[in-house]
């Protein structure tokens, strides 16, 4: 389990990290969201054992990561901006990391060979960012980490290849119980392989849940009135968000569908639905209250 | 494979082959090109050995070659070299990307430490070991080869080395900028000779008297300086064909190596406490900031405060001296730039000024008050003039007159200059007030029984009305000059000393012509000429330098030089030489010439008609 | 054999579930066949195995499912309960004939008899 307790980090005068907590459990997939400059990649850092805090623990099975090579041996870390020697070839930063990581798996260096299909002595500087990136994907899996830290992973990388490396990934996560704590904007993608979800702004973490308890109890409500005014909702709902396109009206409540559905019936829609939200939209209304600014793009 | 093996981390670890593997692979044309510009010299030597006959080079001469190339070449080769391998080792410390990496890495930084140290030395005595690997096998195969020389030859680079990589280990800890690394290493190593030139420099601007040369005191702080003042090699015996040859100084070598270890150690202390995120930011730790902000403002002040001076306020200054106002205000406008340089740095930014006024006029006021310090001699350098119990010896020297010594046994004489120098200390006003265009510039220089050395120079012109003042100083001066004692003091070898040979010359034809030249052989006419050139000396025939401008005598474009040889304390000898113009006046020195044939009476009117040619009939006076 | 809209607004796990109902409920996964692990769906389809992990759980309360330890997931009911229910059925409708022929004894009419399971129906 990776825990981060009350972290607060301050870069000249810029406090990144105000406070941030966060629980990853064990086996699962964590995905941490947020809007730029929300401070994932710094908490990310500190996770890693890059940073260390000003104040506040980052724990790594119960002990302190910073400084700690038993610890950092069981994660294994892909940044946005993976760094490889000058004149390195995937070979030689393979050599490398095997150096240092006492699980590194050659046999599995091997056989995802024909996955990445990268020639494994192709200088990484002049390969293209994306296959950049798979080729560090494919050094990293080969680590064979307990927990899998990934910042912005797939970004690059073509649909296929994403498909393919997630793919990998869940298998390892099905099969060895690894746990995977991933950062990224691409909420769609995040919403398939992720079972928690932490939403960060302003160095801290506003809500952490998993995506069922995320999802069950926020729900999208269209209702159509009859012609007149639209009533006033029942004070006891809580309401993110009213939009309304001609007479047809959407509801983002908190709540459970089923009690939410229930409420609002005996105002007397014309028509009422009850509909899940994806990820994405979760995200915008959460943070929406928190003066986020969303403003409605009309195309 | 299964992880669960792979937590049970069963010990620590303080060194990684894999890293150490890496640096010196990555970083292999560092190494590899110095060792190939190295063994361009033991191939040399192979050439010459091939051409000239192997047979002829003995052991002494091979030791001498290792010992030479240890003093004079291994100490620079080394500061330099060691801020390369620093740079290249902790290249990762300096951009977010590769320090993510290292730090994420399952390794402490005390592995990190010890194996980029390791690598760091590993690439510094690489070429030093294929250098002289090649070199001994030279020797070896043409049968020079000195087992301990090597030895010893070894100790001095490793000594050395461990030096230089300490300290560019140290200031590589400090800061997180890879351009800032070889500067400040500069700095450091250079610092303390600097601090002292720049601010002897000022004081010279500002004190009657101060020759602005520096004493030397602090170089010791700069290890080559350190280095190469206290290493030589040593002979025996002293003179004549060297039998041994030993490389002195180990001493030295052994406590600038325990500074290296202890600037080593400081640097892991640091390592550990250096937070990833300075990366690519001038200062890596926040305490460092004020100290590379005043710093800079510092040097900056010094520096360019002097030359602004320089430029913009010399025509407005009253005498030679500077105006401590005017110079306060150049420190504190270059101070200033400086410090707001230094903001610009440390924030990368060029927006600093926002918030500064109070620290702008913090920074105004300090380097005004530094130089008010400077300038008000707080140290008495001014007024020092050594007791005379304490002077081993005095010289004095002005344009024409070259350095007169004195030594305590001429005491009448020393207390003279003394008095002298008293007197000029006594009219600071007046020598202040006099601006460019003095005639003269009298440079005193006092040897201490401490063996320290006190110089200061006056320039002045000697005032006529004032001569008759005995206790004045233009008087002083005049009768200092005319007296015979200055010439005796020249032309007079000291007590230890032997005459080697007399050799004169006469130029009036336009090129040199022989007139005497003498060795040991024909010593008796050298000291019958010698003596000659005494005695005129003494009746004070021979001028002294001029008091007033156009005082002064014309001499011949004749001209003696007088070589002997003195027993030094350590064996062998000094040797030195004295040059004496010939004047008209001198009799009995033309008059020996004369006598023994040297010159015919044809000559000296020779002689006559060209002085009169060349200066009027004046000249003959 | 299953294809997921990733678009769909219901969520993964729930299109999942209905996907592999719709299959057993066909036939198209004939009872006793076995399902692919939970492992093997979530890497060829690259979603996460807790959510493949939490539709098996509910579809095997819900009774489409069964699965052994150490074997793997099955469609269709556990095949000792589906003995159990069918013998369970077995007695129940010997019951019942036994109900009827001991009515028809005490000479009560087939309409009657109807009308009676007809209101049970209705109930």
């Amino acid at each position: 389990m990776i825990e981060v307790k009350n972290a607060v980090k301050t870069f000249e005068g810029f406090r990144a990290l105000d406070g941030a907590d966060i629980t990853v459990p064990d086996g699962g997939v964590y995905g941490l969201v947020g809007p730029n400059g929300a401070g994932k990649s710094t908490v990310i850092r500190h996770i890693t054992g890059i940073y260390r805090p000003d104040s506040g623990e980052v724990l790594v099975e119960g002990e302190p990561v910073y400084e700690n090579p038993a610890q950092k041996a069981l994660l294994a870390a892909i940044p946005d901006d993976w760094y490889y020697f000058q004149s390195a070839t995937v070979a030689d930063m393979m050599r490398f990391y095997r150096g240092f990581y006492p699980a590194f798996d050659t046999a599995r260096y091997e056989r995802f060979k024909e996955v990445f299909a990268i020639p494994e002595k192709a200088v990484i500087r002049r390969l293209s960012k994306g296959m950049q990136k798979q080729a560090a994907f494919w050094l990293t899996m080969c680590c064979r980490p307990r927990y899998l830290i990934l910042d912005e992973p797939v970004d690059g990388l073509d649909p296929v290849m994403r498909r393919q490396v997630w793919s990998i990934m869940m298998s390892d996560v099905a099969e060895h119980g690894t746990t995977v704590l991933v950062s990224s904007h691409n909420l769609r993608e995040l919403e398939d392989v992720c079972d928690h979800v932490g939403i960060m702004n302003k160095g801290k973490v506003l809500i952490e849940r998993s995506l069922n308890d995320l999802q069950e109890n926020i729900v999208k409500l269209q209702a159509v009135w009859k012609p007149g005014e639209a009533p006033v909702l029942p004070k006891e709902l809580e309401v993110l968000h009213i939009s309304h396109v001609g007479r047809v009206y959407t509801y983002i409540v908190r709540g459970k569908a089923a009690e939410v559905t229930a409420r609002l019936e005996p105002c007397g829609p014309l028509m009422l639905e009850a509909l899940p939200l994806s990820l994405e939209e979760i995200f915008i209304y959460e943070l929406g209250g928190e003066h986020y600014a969303v403003k409605e793009i009309i195309l | 494979m299964n992880w669960e093996v792979s937590t049970m981390q069963s010990k620590r670890s303080f060194f990684n082959r894999t890293l150490f593997r890496k640096n010196l692979t990555r970083f292999w044309p560092l190494w590899g090109i110095v060792s190939a510009v190295g063994s361009l010299m033991p191939l040399y030597v192979l050439l010459e050995l091939l051409n000239g006959g192997g047979g002829n080079v003995t052991q002494v001469q091979f030791t001498e070659l290792l010992y030479t190339v240890a003093a004079m070449a291994v100490p620079a080769v080394s500061c330099a070299y060691a801020i390369l391998c620093a740079m290249l080792v902790w290249s990762y410390l300096y951009s977010p990307r590769s320090v993510g990496l290292m730090h994420t890495l399952p390794v402490d930084r005390t592995c990190l430490f010890v194996t980029s140290v390791l690598s760091g030395l590993a690439m510094m005595l690489i070429p030093y070991a294929v250098v002289g690997a090649l070199t001994c096998l030279i020797a070896l195969v043409f049968g020079f080869f000195d087992f301990t020389a090597a030895c010893f030859t070894v100790l001095a680079v490793v000594l050395m080395t461990v030096t230089f990589f300490g300290l560019a280990t140290f200031c590589a800890m400090l800061t997180g900028n890879v351009f800032a690394l070889p500067v400040l290493y500069l700095l450091v190593n250079f610092l303390a000779p600097l601090l002292e030139a720049l601010v002897v420099t000022l004081s010279s601007q500002f004190l009657l008297g101060f020759t602005g040369s520096s004493q030397g005191i602090f170089d010791f702080l700069a290890p080559i300086f350190g280095i190469y003042e206290n290493i030589s090699l040593e002979y025996v015996p002293t003179r004549g064909p060297a039998e041994a040859c030993y490389l002195v100084g180990f001493g030295t070598l052994f406590l600038y190596f325990l500074a290296g270890l202890a600037l080593l150690g400081l640097g892991y202390l640091l390592y550990r406490r250096r937070p990833s995120e300075s990366a690519g930011d001038v200062a890596a730790f926040r305490g460092l900031r004020p100290v590379f902000r005043w710093g800079l403002a510092l040097l900056s002040a010094l520096t360019l405060g002097y030359l602004l001076y320089e430029l913009f306020c010399t025509p407005f200054q009253w005498g030679c001296y500077a105006n401590p106002a005017f110079m306060a205000v150049c420190m504190a406008i270059t101070g200033l730039l400086g410090w707001y340089a230094a903001s610009m740095f440390l924030e990368k930014s060029l927006r600093v000024f926002k918030g500064s006024l109070k620290s702008a006029v913090v920074v105004c006021v300090v380097m005004a008050a530094l130089c008010f310090a400077i300038s008000a001699d707080l140290f008495g350098i001014e007024d020092r003039v050594p007791a005379l119990e304490d002077i081993q010896a005095v010289s004095i020297a002005d344009m024409d007159l070259r350095a007169t010594y004195f030594t305590e046994d001429d005491r009448e004489m020393v207390e003279r200059i003394v008095s002298l120098h008293r007197a000029l200390l006594a009219d600071k006003e007046g020598l202040r007030r006099e601006a460019y265009g003095d005639y003269h510039c009298l440079l005193l220089t006092y040897t201490l029984k401490n063996g320290t050395a006190l110089s200061r120079v006056y320039r002045f012109s000697v005032q006529e009305d004032r001569l008759d003042d005995p206790a004045s100083w233009s008087a002083q001066v005049a009768a200092l000059y005319r007296d015979p004692a200055l010439a005796v003091s020249q032309v007079t070898i000291p007590d230890n000393g032997t005459i080697t040979s007399i050799f004169a010359y006469d130029f009036v034809n336009g090129y040199g012509e022989e007139l005497l030249e003498s060795s040991e052989a024909q010593s008796s006419s050298a000291k019958v000429l010698y003596d000659a050139i005494l005695q005129d000396a003494r009746e004070g025939n021979i001028p002294g330098p001029p008091v007033f401008p156009g005082d002064g005598e014309y001499p011949y474009d004749v001209r003696f030089e007088i070589e002997y040889r003195t027993v030094e304390e350590r064996g062998g000898y000094q040797h030195h030489y004295d040059a004496i113009q010939l004047y008209p006046s001198m009799e009995h020195t033309i008059g020996t010439l004369l006598d023994l044939e040297l010159v015919t009476e044809a000559r000296v009117e020779l002689w006559n008609q060209a002085l009169v040619e060349q200066y009027g009939e004046d000249a003959l006076g | 054999m299953l294809t997921l809209n990733y678009r769909d607004s219901e969520p993964i796990y729930g299109q999942i579930k209905n996907g592999l109902k719709k299959l057993i409920v066909t036939g198209a996964l004939a009872p006793g066949e076995k399902l692919p692990s939970v492992r093997s769906m979530a890497a060829s389809l690259a979603i996460n195995p807790n959510t493949i992990q939490r539709a098996y759980t509910e579809l095997e309360s819900d009774g489409f499912i069964h699965s052994i330890p150490g074997k793997g997931s099955f469609a269709g009911r556990r095949q000792d309960e589906a003995d159990q229910d069918a013998l369970r059925l077995e007695a129940l409708l010997e019951k019942l004939r036994e109900l009827v022929a001991e009515l028809r004894y005490l000479n009560v009419t087939t309409a009657e008899l109807m009308a009676v399971v007809e209101g049970g129906l209705n109930q």
